[in-house]
This record gives C-alpha cells, structure tokens and sequence, in this order.
C-alpha cells in the first residue's frame, strides 16, 4: 500500500515537473524576450499617447512620430515612440527638425540598424533621440531623454 | 561606411613595434640622409597624476602609446609634405593645478602637438595653451566648465562629463532612494562632482539630506559616515578619489551599515578593491557609473582593443583575485579615451597637412570626427568638443571582485559584461 502511495506521489511529481517545465520554457521565453526589450526599450506600436508628454514645449515631432509612453526617471524626461517609415527617414527628419525648433545638434551618429540625434538648447536642455530598426512592422523605435538644469 | 584606420594589421604586441621602429630607424640611418633623418620630432605631452593616481595616469599613457603605434610607421607619420617622428613625453602633474600648469608651460616650450590631460588644473592651463595654440585633451575628469568650445576654444575632451554622470545617477538612483546623502571629497574632482549632483538633484533636493566633504588624506571617515546615518540617509552617492571611496564603503561596512553606495568611474579603480581586499565581501554590491565600454555595434571592436593593449602591455592586474583564485584584470576604459583622443590628435595633423600652422591645427581638430576603440564615433566640432554624451553612461555593479552591468537600468542591461580574469 505504502509503495503504491509512494509510486503514485512519484508518478505525479514527475508529470508536475514535466508540466511546469514546459510551461516555463514558453514562458521563460517569453519573459527572456519581453526582458530584453525593456533592457533595449524598443517601441514598435502602441496606442498614442494621450496626454503630456513631458518635452519641453516646442520639442520637435516630426511628421509620422506617435509618442507611446512617457515616465520621469529622477531628472530626466524619457520618452518612448515609434516613426512610421526606415532609419534613413527618421534620422534625417529629427536632424532637420532641430534647427528650426531652435536646438542645436552638436552630435548625430548613424549605422546600419541604429541612430542617435543629440540635442541641446540654451538654458540647459539636452538629451538624445536614440533610433533603433528593429522593428518588423515598417517602424522605428523612437526613445527620446530630456534633461534639465 | 565608417572605416577603423586604427584596429589594423599594425596593432601588434609592443616587441614588434619596438623592433619595427628600430629597423624604420636603423634603415634611416643606413641611408644617411633619407627621409628618416628628416622627420621632425613632434611630441604629444601627458600631463597627469603618475604619483597622486597612477592607475589612471598609466592607463592615459598606455593609451596615448598604444594610439601612437597604431597610427604611424614606427612612430613616423606623414602629413602634407612633412613627416614627423612623434614622441610620447609623460609629465607627472602630482595632482596639483600648480604643477599642471608647469607641466602645460613645458609643453608650450617644446612647442609640443598636443597636451592629453587628465584634466587637473585645465582651469589654469587652458589660457597659456590657447595663446600658443596648443590644444589639451581631457580624458578623465569630466568638470562641467572644463570643456566651453566657445570660450576654451583648445579644449577637448573624450571622457564622461561630471553632468552626464550626474544626471544618470539621478536617474538610476531616485526611483529607488529617497534620502540620499552627497560625500564629496575636497579635490577638484570632488568639487565639481558636488555641483554636477545638485543641479542633477535640482527637481527634488528634499530628497538630498547630507552634503558631506571628505577630507584629502583622512583614512577614517567613519565621523562622515556617522553624519550621513544618522541624517537618515539610505543611500550615499561618493564623489570623490578612490582612497576615499574606499575609505567610506569601510566605514560603512564595519559598521554593520548596508547602505547601497553609489559612486562615480573612481569606484572602479583597482585602489578600491585593493584597500578592501581584506574584505571582499564589503566590496560587493559597490555600484559605479561610467561609460559604456561597447558600443551599440556590439563587444567585438573593444574587446579586439582590449587584446592590443594587454598584447602590448601585459593586463592591468588589480592586485584582487576571485574566491575562485583567478587574478583579475582592469578593462582600459580611461585607456581606451585616451586611445581615441590621440587618434583624433593624429588625424587632425594630417587633416591639416601638418604642425607649421598651429592655429590651423586647433581649428581642424574642433572639426575632426574619428571612430572610437570601440566603434563609437568621437566627434568635436565648433558647437560640441565633448567625445562622450550623457546618455552613453552605464552603471555596473561589483560582485566577487569583478563588476558587470546591472540589469535595472535599460542601457546598462544591454551591455554585455568584460572579461577581467586571467
């Protein structure tokens, strides 16, 4: 009897890991996955942001920019969007944008799969639009930091 | 396309290009008049703390030296119609604005190319150097009003800024703690980190309940300690050398006090894990920012600059070794800086097609764009002479001895951990 019990509890046990272990995997996967996007905070979609984004007023948005989400991280304004359209687009249309908003851009860096766009404006204000293609969807992620004196 | 003129073939342990610079040499010789013998000498200056701190003035040498091999034949280089045989001199600054500024004037008479600085006394040398147009290059410290491309128009810097540092430590920092305590140390570094932190802290200094200086010299600070407990602080934010980072984490710990201690590139010199190697476990958790070591591109250009440095000068051992016994290693970040600041200094002379007209020379390095070490570009132009941007300050957390990038921060999760065992 006691056997029996003992093989039954076992025989359970196994099933429960093998259960729990399949399980994990899809969803260890999926965390693994949803962790490094947040590590690399890619933006691909998502509904429009409502309200303030939290830029200073007068930020350039560049036609085909839907901001996402926005968050204070201590000092610093971070905000996360997408452009609808490739790298090269993006890229360009945050430099032009800078100058006519009245920033300065004394940094601009583009590779293959990534773009930064550093800006700066008289009073203190800086920060970097980071661009990053990995998107599958026909977008860029957009991440936006703004710091001020 | 970006091209990495200076990860070539060339970047070989420092016998071969020993040996290759006394054959370029011997060669000269033998034919008595050749080119060889008609180089100019040009001398690159370093001008940092090879007694007060030299872990880092050794790690700003190396990489001047590694650039230097790198880019030239033997230390021949051509620009224009001229070739030059450029020297490395090392200037001990004994961290002291005085000593600094005798250093630059020496530079000035040698009539030097170009001054890599670790930044001490940059307040008082930048004018004599601009009047002669000698431009000084800053690979550590990262005060604030060091580098103004419209008023110090000679001065460059590839390193973190004290307000990048700052700011990314506000944003790690003050989502987690909110009674923190400021200890800066009494040096120059320590009193520009102060003001860097408050204009940081600025959008809530209710959450700053210690400003706390830290005597030079002092190897007790358990007084200081003392006063930031007991304003109920709970978490410390060291600005200050690395003695007395070291100093403020034993105070701590022997306390019994597991405070989170936060601090600045300082927290990683080797000094630190020396002091505390009697207790490695005090070292644990030790949190530091700096900037990242790769670039978005990945790990590869750095660790293939990491290779070069330790085939030409052997790794910069710690003096620590892991529970396991493996001796670790320091990755040459502050290397690595002065590495891309001489690139930039190099390629400037050539740009310029020369030495003759030094005013021309400071103008085409205010212009110069070069791909890092490590992939990034370093870039100055005449609204920007600062090499590093905020937003490429990382944060890496010590464990064991050796340290890795935290998880908790978006761009420091990214980055991928350096090897620093042997």
């Amino acid at each position: 009897m006691k056997r029996s019990i003992v093989a039954l509890l076992l025989l359970a046990f196994a099933l429960g890991v093998a259960g729990c272990g399949g399980g994990d995997s899809d969803s260890e996967k999926q965390a693994e996955a949803a962790s490094k996007e947040a590590a690399n905070e890619i933006t691909c979609d998502g509904t429009a942001l409502s309200g303030d984004s939290g830029l200073p007023a007068g930020f350039p948005k560049p036609s085909g920019v839907t901001y996402v989400k926005t968050r204070q991280d201590g000092p610093t304004t971070v905000v996360n969007a997408y452009y609808q359209g490739d790298l090269d687009g993006a890229f360009n249309a945050y430099k032009d944008a800078f100058d006519p908003a009245g920033y300065d851009v004394p940094f601009n860096e583009k590779e293959d799969k990534d773009a930064e766009v550093s800006y700066e404006k008289s009073g203190g204000t800086t920060g970097l639009v980071a661009l990053k293609a990995e998107c599958d969807n026909g977008r860029i992620s957009v991440r936006v930091t703004s710091r001020s004196d | 396309m970006r091209q990495r003129p200076h990860l070539c073939p060339r970047h070989q342990p420092l016998g071969l290009a020993l040996a290759l610079a006394l054959c370029v040499a011997a060669c000269g010789g033998g034919a008595g008049g050749s080119s060889t013998q008609s180089a100019s000498p040009l001398t690159i200056v370093v001008n940092a703390p090879f007694t007060g701190a030299p872990t880092v003035a050794d790690a700003i040498a190396n990489g001047v030296d590694l650039a230097v091999q790198a880019r030239t034949q033997g230390g021949l280089l051509t620009a224009g119609d001229r070739r030059y045989r450029i020297r490395v001199s090392k200037l001990d600054d004994e961290l002291s604005p005085l000593q600094a500024l005798r250093n630059v004037r020496t530079a000035i008479d040698d009539h030097a190319l170009a001054v890599v600085d670790e930044g001490t006394g940059v307040d008082a040398s930048w004018s004599a150097a601009n009047a002669a147009h000698l431009p000084i290059g800053i690979t550590y410290q990262g005060g604030q009003e060091l580098v103004d491309p419209v008023e110090r128009p000679n001065v460059f810097r590839i390193a973190p800024t004290d307000r990048g540092l700052a700011f990314r430590l506000g944003e790690y920092v003050a989502p987690k703690h909110h009674k923190v305590a400021f200890l800066v140390d009494d040096t120059a570094y320590g009193t520009q980190g102060r003001e860097a932190l408050d204009k940081a802290w600025a959008f809530d200094p209710k959450q700053v309940v210690a400003h706390i200086v830290l005597p030079s010299g002092q190897t007790d600070l358990s007084p200081q300690v003392l006063r930031a407990q007991r304003a109920g602080a709970d978490a410390l934010i060291v600005w200050a050398r690395a003695p007395a980072i070291a100093s403020v984490v034993s105070a701590a710990r022997s306390r019994g006090w597991e405070v989170p201690v936060y601090t600045t590139p300082a927290g990683a010199d080797p000094i630190v894990r020396q002091q505390l190697a009697g207790h490695p476990q005090w070292v644990d958790a030790l949190i530091f920012a700096s900037g990242r070591m790769t670039a978005e591109e990945g790990p590869a250009p750095f660790e293939q600059f990491q290779q070069s440095y330790q085939s030409a000068f052997g790794p910069d051992l710690v003096g620590v070794k892991t529970k396991q016994g493996s001796a670790v290693t320091q990755p040459p970040e502050f290397a690595m800086y002065a590495y891309d600041m001489t690139q930039a200094l190099l390629s400037a002379l050539q740009t310029a097609g020369g030495a003759d007209d030094r005013a021309r020379y400071v103008r085409v390095l205010g212009a110069t764009t070069v791909e890092g070490a490590n992939g990034d570009a370093r870039s100055f132009n005449r609204r920007n002479h600062e090499g590093v941007i905020d937003d490429d300050v990382a944060f890496a957390r010590f464990h064991d001895m050796t340290f890795a990038p935290v998880k908790d921060d978006p761009l420091s999760a990214s980055l991928p951990t350096i090897t620093q065992t042997q």
